[in-house]
């Protein structure tokens, strides 16, 4: 039960970085153009 | 080669005084490869406070730096061998290869050192007071700007560089304190989160694009995350030890940080509540908890009081000229106080809505910041393309530090410290990337060890490796505008004159208005936002936002301006043209209408740029 709860806080935050990555970076390349 | 050399004599004085310092208070770290950096950054902090003391004695003189170097070189200089031998280089390829990128970061911005400073608040106030100190050899009265009084600890280092060498010795000062402040926040991961992790959080730090930024302009912001940083190593040493030794080291860099600008006063703050937070969970007999705290709290007051202490006995106000309602001091008034409030309110709303936005209102809408900060920095304050950009990492990978089970508590209490900063600073006093500096790097260091937790060890890497490349890519943006001429001028092909009319309205108009004021003469600059350091004459500022030469509440009329302008023995008036139209108050409305009838009267201009214009100051009119 914990290592579920462990994976899907894990997979969270993984989802979380990849979105701010992805904001940050086509915000810099829209500003760049 | 020789500005090289002085700096090393600096670091090494420094090194061996705070090595000193720490030896008598028994205030070492435990680990002897810490005790370079950690001294090396006391050794300044104490470099700062006796320039700061010299200035006031009138002796900002190469002599007393040369005997107080010698001093301490004889005192510690005998154990700077060991401590710089003691130093542990990175461990494994990746840490090499974040290093070697980090140099060349720092070998990139090497030419801005050697060509004269333009653009910044160092034009305005960081260099140009310091430099101004170093020529008269000692503090100038003042007040006549406040900005004279928002000098800290770094600006006395600037002081000390400009009376021993000069400009460029100021920007190497610059360029290693913001060195250390990466090996700082690099040491505190490695120490208290994880040894493998301290490169990646010192690299991902040094080339942030804002970090870099403040490798080309010198400021103060670094010096604040340089004490920040080892003030919480030093107190998470204590939390674990319990040895006195480390709580004083904690009150000392503590102190230091509250030293380095009013804004850092917060560390030794928080950190004091981390102590507070230690002892309650300790529980020591009621005795020894009061013993700690005070000996923190009266410590730390030490050593952050001299900037302070300056600016008490000068003008009353410890903070001058903000914190008005609570230090009533001389020279300042209510309505400069809210005039000052109105400035940097109009500030804001304007530079968030040239992105389209608005200021924050209200504590709920501050917690879009770290968003607002990672993604569109500039709706902050305008700069060239990437000066307040702080990097994806921290914001991507803060949260994931609640995953840390390792070294868990030192990973939240370092959080913990980062977003109290920045969060008070953001709520409570302005929303600036810059401003919440030391708190992004605090963040960043739990960040890392999350990200890492996160991520896992083959993974992470590269994640930090991707994060640097775009860091770096941003960063050459940052550093390319001025770089090739500054590259002609550190080889001595293209001379400081040219480099400056090129860049630089303010100079160009300044070069000029230098021939054409003579030298016994004195010239006052009706600038709504001066920037002194072009200026090689005598000079008074007549800003607005200032009211100590000048009260424009009470001088209202062309005749009243000329007389008072007389009465200070002005020979020249400098205007900013551009400023003449400025209107977005009334009282503002009011001063700038007076400045252009004033204007008319003083006849056509000696001389004059798209941006600027000199006039001679017209005769007295004989009276009756």
């Amino acid at each position: 039960m914990l290592r579920a709860r462990m994976r899907a806080a894990r997979l969270l935050l993984a989802t979380w970085a990849a979105a701010v990555y992805a904001f940050y970076w086509v915000i810099r390349l829209r500003g760049a153009s | 080669m020789i500005d090289a050399a002085l700096l090393a004599v600096l670091l090494a004085a420094g090194g061996a005084g705070g090595l000193a310092l720490l030896r008598a208070g028994g205030a070492l770290p435990r680990r002897r490869a810490e005790h370079l950096l950690v001294a090396t950054a006391v050794g300044l902090g104490l470099a700062a406070h006796l320039t700061l003391g010299l200035a006031a004695l009138q002796l900002l003189r190469q002599l007393p730096f040369a005997v107080l170097a010698a001093l301490a070189l004889a005192v510690g200089g005998r154990s700077l061998p060991d401590a710089v031998r003691a130093v542990r280089s990175p461990h494994g390829r990746f840490a090499w290869v974040l290093v070697a990128l980090c140099a060349l970061l720092l070998a990139a911005s090497v030419p801005s050192w050697f060509a004269p400073p333009v653009g910044g608040d160092q034009t305005k106030y960081h260099l140009a007071y310091p430099r101004l100190w170093a020529q008269a050899g000692g503090l100038v009265p003042t007040p006549w700007t406040f900005w004279g009084q928002q000098q800290w600890l770094q600006n006395f280092l600037f002081a000390l560089a400009y009376a021993v060498r000069g400009e460029d010795l100021a920007r190497l000062v610059n360029a290693a304190v913001a060195v250390l402040s990466a090996l700082a926040l690099a040491g505190l991961v490695s120490r208290h989160l994880d040894r493998r992790l301290g490169v990646a959080a010192g690299a991902l730090f040094f080339t942030m694009p804002m970090a870099a930024s403040q490798l080309v302009r010198c400021g103060v912001d670094r010096s604040v995350v340089l004490y920040a940083a080892l003030a919480a190593s030093a107190w998470l040493d204590w939390t674990k030890s319990g040895r006195p030794g480390d709580l004083r080291r904690t009150a000392i860099l503590a102190g230091f940080a509250g030293a380095t600008k009013v804004m850092g006063l917060l560390i030794p703050v928080l950190v004091g509540v981390g102590v507070l937070a230690a002892l309650a969970r300790r529980r020591p007999a009621a005795g020894a908890a009061v013993r700690s705290a005070l000996a923190y709290g009266v410590l730390a007051l030490v050593f952050l009081s001299p900037p302070y202490l300056r600016n008490v006995v000068e003008t009353g106000n410890p903070l001058y000229p903000f914190g008005h309602g609570l230090f009533p001091g001389r020279h300042w008034s209510a309505a400069a106080a809210a005039y000052l409030d109105t400035y940097y309110a109009q500030y804001r709303e304007r530079e968030a809505g040239e992105q389209g936005k608005r200021p924050y209102a209200g504590v709920l809408e501050v917690l879009w910041f770290p968003w607002d900060l990672t993604m569109t920095p500039d709706a902050f304050e305008k700069g060239r393309r990437f000066v307040h950009d702080v990097g994806p990492f921290a914001l991507a990978f803060a949260p994931a530090a609640l995953l840390v089970r390792r070294r868990r508590a030192a990973a939240l209490g370092i959080l913990g410290l980062g977003l109290a900063y920045g969060g008070i600073i953001a709520a409570g006093a302005w929303a600036h990337p810059r401003y919440v500096l030391p708190g992004i790097a605090l963040v960043l260091a739990a960040s890392v060890a999350g990200g890492c937790t996160m991520s896992g060890r083959r993974l992470f890497p590269w994640l930090v490796a991707v994060t640097v490349a775009g860091h770096l890519v941003l960063a050459a943006r940052v550093i390319a505008p001025m770089w090739a001429d500054q590259v002609r001028v550190a080889l001595g092909r293209l001379d400081s004159e040219t480099f400056l009319r090129k860049h630089s309205a303010r100079h160009a108009f300044w070069a000029e208005a230098n021939r054409l004021v003579p030298a016994t003469g004195l010239v006052a600059v009706l600038e709504k936002i001066p920037h002194p350091y072009p200026i090689e004459r005598p000079f008074v500022l007549l800003s607005y936002l200032e009211q100590g030469l000048v009260e424009y509440r009470a001088v209202t009329a062309p005749d009243a301006l000329l007389a008072a302008l007389r009465g200070l023995g002005v020979t020249h008036v400098a205007v900013d043209r551009p400023g003449l139209d400025a209107a977005a108050d009334p009282f503002e409305r009011a001063v700038t209408a007076l400045w252009r009838a004033t204007v008319v009267r003083l006849g056509p201009p000696l001389y004059e740029t798209p941006d600027y214009a000199l006039y001679v100051m017209p005769p007295e009119p004989a009276h009756g």
